[in-house]
């Protein structure tokens, strides 16, 4: 056995390896690029500055599951408060219950963090889930109404205020939902990822919903 | 057209500058933007719009608010429309619903009229269409023709596009008339979230058809809500109140599905119709009716009326109908003492105490004749209005899980208790002015005195109910169905109560009369506001596609697609055996369990020991209930001294974890538990070959001395790191190799490609499951049910009763044990070629069931039928005969076996 | 049903997006009394008034807890976490889970 015995969860243990999302097929037939990107095929869609909801494939981004005593989650989130993340350096930690978080970084990071989150005798459970779950991004104006026609959560601002996160039925799947800065990771299991797609593209029609690229949805590419 | 209208008026809903035409049963009818179906139908001088649902009498309008079933028509091949309350659109197609051949002209009417009274009295489907019972089929065509509302058109396609929206709201108000405007005027004010739906032509409800003088106050609230903000859904209707306070709101095709925190009922009060002779007949209709077409539309309703009241709203009717020109012969009030100046001063004749009996005409109302003790007097009309008082529409209060009562005072239904977090407000509490006694039905008469509208009840029908013995309302209504129709009670429930108390010398409000709960959806709701959009979830592994396109029959296996086979199940199960075969088995459930506990976590959790584990070892292991019954089965391979991998059956995946979670939150032991399903791929590359094609794709030894069967390791293969198990459920030298998802579509290639050389087949789940019957590889669910115990399913050998902890299904297995085994799960070959088939029994000695077939199969490798059962303990040993029933009637003759199939002593597994 | 539900960790939701447990019980821990037994497996107190339950938040966070529900109101009194709920012994339905993970 190696060092780590869940080495085969981790996409990024795999070397020249095309790592494929569960979009894959929904981008090839609307027409977008894929190009490579650390290891993963992504997306690349026309720049759409004009749409007032626009949806992102962001499932390849480093997904860490941790468990463990409330006492040593405390530690790792800082203390927050279930129902809210925190963003520290780029990485987000999500507070879902007293003993569980779940932490969303770049894929190039998920190692080290995965080390740093385990390390020493902390006696937490730290799970490398980047395929675990699929993630779409939602955002544009009409970010709630689109929202609004997939789930029973209650997103009002004052109730779902960024920085806030929910786990929940979303267009009937069990999902996690977090508001960063206006815009809503959606995180549902990997195998509804295409499913997830194309039900949100759906309800987003009669608003004029339109995919965009994971870096634009990322905010590391601005939209024209 | 525009000279049979009234002078233009504020407050009217018409614009005569624009003229709509659509048509009426197949001719052009003309009206304006604004008008329903029924104001421009009725201003055009139609008086029968539709036939009633079971003696097909010509019905008119009735209550001109949506609220009685007699204007129901077809539009543009949608049925169960109200015309009342349907704005009229260019180019629409209306016709009516449920008479043949025309509305005019219909045969079930005769036939109606033709059948003796007992042919068609209440229950009569209880008593006649018995014999001959070989007439049935014919009986049954007729009836089907005969009943119903409208017809469907089976072809037809929804292409209009339905959304469903999820709402919160502080505050939801249903009722747009004063009380609901103010209501929500005023939370709008405190600053809450507020949302008002309504379902009239405008928002004001009686300060809008009442008349001019409501207007400056309607224009008072109305500036009100849109200065605080109020989200108005208009027209609109709230579809019900369910548990929670969840209330869906109809708008179009939208359903708001509506969760407020507080719910304010405000939907006003409903005249009711009064109980006498022909009291349906067109040209009868309700005093609020009158007034809304002569206030709202600016028609008249009638030339030369006659007015029966049970209260004071019988005289607002008469001065309105007044003002729009028509001639209100008499006021017939059935209060012997109210005070009719009103009327009186208005130069109309007043009758105190009298009481309609019936009404005259054949084919519309043409008089009325009005009684009082006896004495009767007779009048010519061509329109008589009913005032038979007004009921606060509770509806949403008793759907809603609260209570209404009668308040004898008032004579009406009042809210009695209410759900936490609603409140009723306006007429709907009861707040309007008290009617007199109303006579619950005429003295006794020839003719038909109409209880229920939509169902046809009449006082005798339900006469007859309470003579068979239903003697409450609750009983009488599923007799004679009177209140389950459209209206829900909305024109019935009142009048069906005092009826019944009248028959049975009681009061309204004793608990034998009773009341009913209207049902949702309150109005008719198509199938398709309620489907939405249908999203429908579905799991699809990492390889999915691959396997649709390369000819994988793509199935629901539970909530996963799943290729059933790849065009041809017994050649792919013939190339695993001779050569080379892979299998995606990503859907099996996989869950991590670690911690310092986690051994000792899988040894009470398991009959299996799982403590003597070495690591890099995989051993199947069958997870039992507390009563002893085999509910899921899988594996656990041993990572390290604290890391454990399990497996679980696809479908018992998301179970197992409830399960295994569940124990833990009793227990609380060291351990986690985390269901890594999605996060892992998983194939099965299995046959003669597979060691040589895989070792070809990675540095992993994968010799038989190095990595035995029952070997769990971790490989880099092609670059993906994977965990390798050597085990065998298809009963070749085979290894599972589980990976990330991300990954997987890669490696499938890869291994396919590595495959080539050997011909290797992909294999869907059909030659998988013959190939784990040749190796009598039970599956969980198929072959074992909920009273399957592993002592009886022939795996005695899993439980270890000497484990020192407790474990669950241990004491119930201790029991079966002591009790002895009376069934036995077994193999069986059948010699003659014919193949069983999953479901049938194998007969007993007595020739009556004994034993079931659970599993069935031809193999084609074997050249015979295979397949498990369960058998009696007298019937499991080896070697002996059974016969098995089959649908045809024949039976089979079959052999029990206890070794496997194929390869029994597992040789091939293990090299 | 429609009725709300409130899970410990992520606030009042819909019922539809839990699976029920079942009554908390107490485990029989002996073959050899037959009636207690048979009680544990297969009876239920099946109480019309309050009841203490189980129920997993299947939708969302996917954890356990448990709630004391009037069952002629089908008004959800409380809710703690397994164990919280003052005096609840906290056993699963025997009967319930074997159903729940699809026996």
């Amino acid at each position: 056995m190696s060092s780590d015995p869940f080495a085969f969860l981790s996409p990024a243990a795999a070397q020249d390896v095309a790592l494929r999302t569960p979009m894959e097929r929904n981008h090839r037939a609307a027409g977008a690029e894929l190009e490579d990107r650390d290891g993963w095929r992504i997306a690349s869609y026309p720049a759409n500055g004009g749409a007032s909801a626009w949806l992102a494939d962001v499932s390849h981004v480093g997904k860490i599951d941790v468990r463990g005593s409330s006492a040593k989650i405390d530690t790792l989130t800082g203390g927050s408060e279930l129902g809210r993340a925190s963003h520290v350096d780029g990485v987000w930690t999500l507070r879902l219950s007293p003993t569980h978080a779940v932490v969303l970084c770049p894929f190039g990071r998920v190692a080290e963090l995965r080390e740093r989150i385990g390390s020493g005798d902390a006696g937490l459970t730290v799970v490398d889930m980047t395929c675990g779950w699929a993630a779409l991004m939602i955002g544009g104006e009409h970010v709630r109404e689109v929202f609004m026609r997939s789930s029973a959560l209650d997103v009002r601002p004052h109730r779902f205020p960024p920085g806030a996160c929910v786990a929940g039925s979303v267009m009937r799947c069990a999902s996690i939902v977090l508001n960063d800065e206006g815009r809503f990771w959606v995180l549902c299991g990997w195998e509804f990822g295409e499913y997830m797609w194309e039900s949100l593209l759906d309800a987003g029609v009669t608003l004029g919903i339109a995919p965009v690229s994971s870096a634009v949805a990322l905010g590391t590419e601005v939209a024209a | 057209m525009a000279d049979t209208r009234l002078a233009s008026r504020q407050g009217e809903l018409i614009d005569r500058s624009r003229q709509v035409s659509f048509t009426w049963q197949g001719a052009e009818v003309s009206g304006y933007a604004g008008d329903t179906i029924a104001s421009a139908l009725f201003a055009a001088g139609t008086r029968v719009f539709s036939r009633s649902f079971k003696y097909h009498r010509r019905r008119g309008l009735m209550c001109c608010a949506g609220q009685c079933p007699n204007c129901l028509v077809n539009v543009d091949g949608e049925p169960t429309v109200r015309a009342c309350v349907t704005p009229i659109e260019q180019g629409m197609t209306v016709s009516h619903l449920n008479a043949w051949p025309s509305l005019n002209r219909d045969f079930l009417h005769l036939v109606g009229r033709l059948t003796p009274s007992f042919g068609m009295q209440v229950g009569f489907y209880y008593k006649t269409f018995i014999h001959p019972r070989r007439a049935w089929p014919l009986y049954e065509k007729v009836l089907r023709n005969a009943a119903g509302l409208g017809k469907l058109d089976p072809e037809h396609r929804r292409t209009d596009r339905y959304e469903k929206i999820h709402r919160h709201v502080d505050v939801l108000v249903i009722g747009g008339g004063e009380a609901g405007l103010e209501a929500a005027a005023e939370a709008a004010e405190a600053g809450k979230h507020t949302a008002l739906v309504d379902e009239g032509l405008a928002l004001g409800g009686y300060l809008a058809w009442g008349g001019p003088k409501g207007h400056a106050r309607l224009e008072e609230l109305l500036g009100r809500i849109t200065a605080a903000g109020v989200e108005v859904l208009q027209p609109a209707f709230a579809g019900g109140v369910y548990e929670g306070l969840l209330v869906p709101v109809y708008q179009g095709r939208t359903m708001h599905r509506v969760r407020p925190a507080e719910l304010v009922i405000a939907t006003g009060a409903i005249e009711q119709p009064l109980v006498f002779g022909n009291n349906d007949l067109p040209g009868v209709m309700l005093g609020t009716a009158a007034r809304r077409l002569v206030n709202q539309f600016r028609v008249m309703p009638g030339e030369e009326a006659v007015v029966v009241t049970s209260s004071d709203e019988g005289f607002d009717a008469a001065c309105d109908l007044t003002d729009g020109g028509v001639n209100v012969v008499a006021v017939a009030d059935a209060r012997p003492n109210a005070d009719g100046s009103r009327v009186e001063d208005a130069g109309i004749e007043y009758l105190p105490g009298f009481q309609p009996l019936q009404a005259k005409g054949s084919k519309a109302v043409s008089g009325v004749v009005v009684t009082r003790n006896g004495e009767s007097r007779s009048f010519g009309c061509d329109l008589l209005v009913m005032a038979g008082g007004s009921v606060g529409h509770t509806a949403f209060v008793t759907q809603g899980g609260g209570t209404i009562r009668y308040d004898r005072e008032r004579r009406r239904y009042v809210p009695d208790s209410l759900p936490k977090g609603m409140r009723v407000v306006g007429s709907a509490a009861g707040t309007a002015a008290a009617a007199g006694a109303v006579p619950a039905k005429a003295p006794k008469t020839s003719c038909k005195q109409m209880v229920c509208f939509c169902e046809d009840v009449t006082t005798k029908d339900i006469g007859l109910s309470l003579d068979e013995g239903f003697r409450s309302l609750e009983l009488s209504k599923r007799y004679t169905t009177v209140t389950m129709g459209p209206c829900q009670g909305r024109m019935c429930h009142r009048n069906s109560g005092l009826v019944i108390a009248d028959e049975l010398g009681l009061d309204p409000d004793a608990q034998r009369v009773g009341v009913t709960t209207a049902r949702a959806p309150h109005n008719p709701t198509s199938f398709s506001l309620l489907a939405a959009r249908g999203y429908e979830p579905v799991k699809r592994t990492s390889t999915h596609h691959w396997h649709a396109e390369h000819g994988g029959k793509m199935l629901w296996a539970g909530d996963w697609k799943r290729p059933y086979d790849y065009g041809d199940a017994q050649s792919e199960a013939d190339a695993v055996h001779e050569s080379l075969g892979l299998i995606d088995v990503s859907t099996l459930g996989k869950l991590i369990v670690r911690g310092p506990d986690a051994a000792a976590f899988l040894e009470r959790l398991y009959p299996n020991r799982f403590g003597d584990m070495k690591l890099a070892r995989v051993r199947y292991g069958i997870v039992c209930g507390d009563d002893g019954s085999i509910i899921d089965d899988g594996t656990v391979a041993r990572l390290s001294d604290t890391e454990y991998y399990v497996t679980t059956t696809s479908s018992g995946a998301g179970g197992m974890e409830q399960w295994f979670t569940w124990w833990n939150a009793v227990w609380k032991m060291d351990c986690e538990i985390v269901n890594v399903t999605s996060t892992i791929a998983a194939f099965n590359l299995a046959g003669p070959n597979a060691r040589t094609a895989l070792q070809g794709l990675t540095d992993f030894d994968l010799s038989n001395e190095a990595f035995p069967y029952l070997g769990a390791g971790q490989a880099q293969i092609a670059g993906v790191p994977c965990l390798v198990l050597r085990i065998g459920f298809v009963g070749e030298l085979g290894y599972e190799i589980h990976l990330p998802s991300a990954a997987a579509e890669h490696l499938w290639e890869k291994l396919m490609e590595a495959g080539e050389p050997y011909a290797v087949k992909p294999f869907g789940l059909e030659p998988q499951r013959v190939l784990r019957l040749e190796k009598m590889h039970i599956i969980v669910g198929q072959d074992t049910n909920a009273e399957s115990n592993p002592l009886e399913a022939g795996m005695p050998w899993i439980v270890k009763l000497d484990k020192e902890s407790d474990w669950i299904g241990r004491y119930a297995i201790e029991w079966y044990k002591n009790r002895g085994d009376r069934f036995a799960l077994v193999g069986w070959e059948a010699q003659n070629g014919k193949v069983p088939v999953e479901g049938t029994q194998v007969i007993g000695s007595d020739g009556g069931p004994a034993g079931r077939i659970t599993s069935s199969r031809f193999s084609r490798r074997l050249g015979k039928a295979i397949g498990i059962a369960w058998v009696p303990l007298s019937m499991s040993e080896d070697g002996t005969g059974i016969t098995i029933s089959d649908p045809s009637g024949a039976t089979i003759p079959a052999t029990v076996t206890h070794k496997a199939f194929y390869d029994p002593d597992g040789e091939r597994l293990r090299s | 049903m429609s009725f709300i539900l409130t899970c410990p960790n992520c606030g009042p939701r819909a019922v539809d997006e839990f699976s029920y447990g079942g009554e908390v019980t107490t485990r029989a821990t002996s073959s050899q009394d037959d009636r207690a037994l048979f009680h544990y497996l297969y009876f239920r107190t099946n109480t019309a008034g309050d009841q203490r339950e189980w129920w997993f938040h299947s939708s969302g966070c996917r954890e356990w807890f448990q709630a004391e529900r009037n069952t002629t109101r089908n008004e959800v009194l409380r809710v703690g976490r397994p164990g919280e709920l003052a005096g609840a012994e906290a056993v699963p339905d025997a009967a319930a889970a074997s159903e729940a993970a699809g026996g």
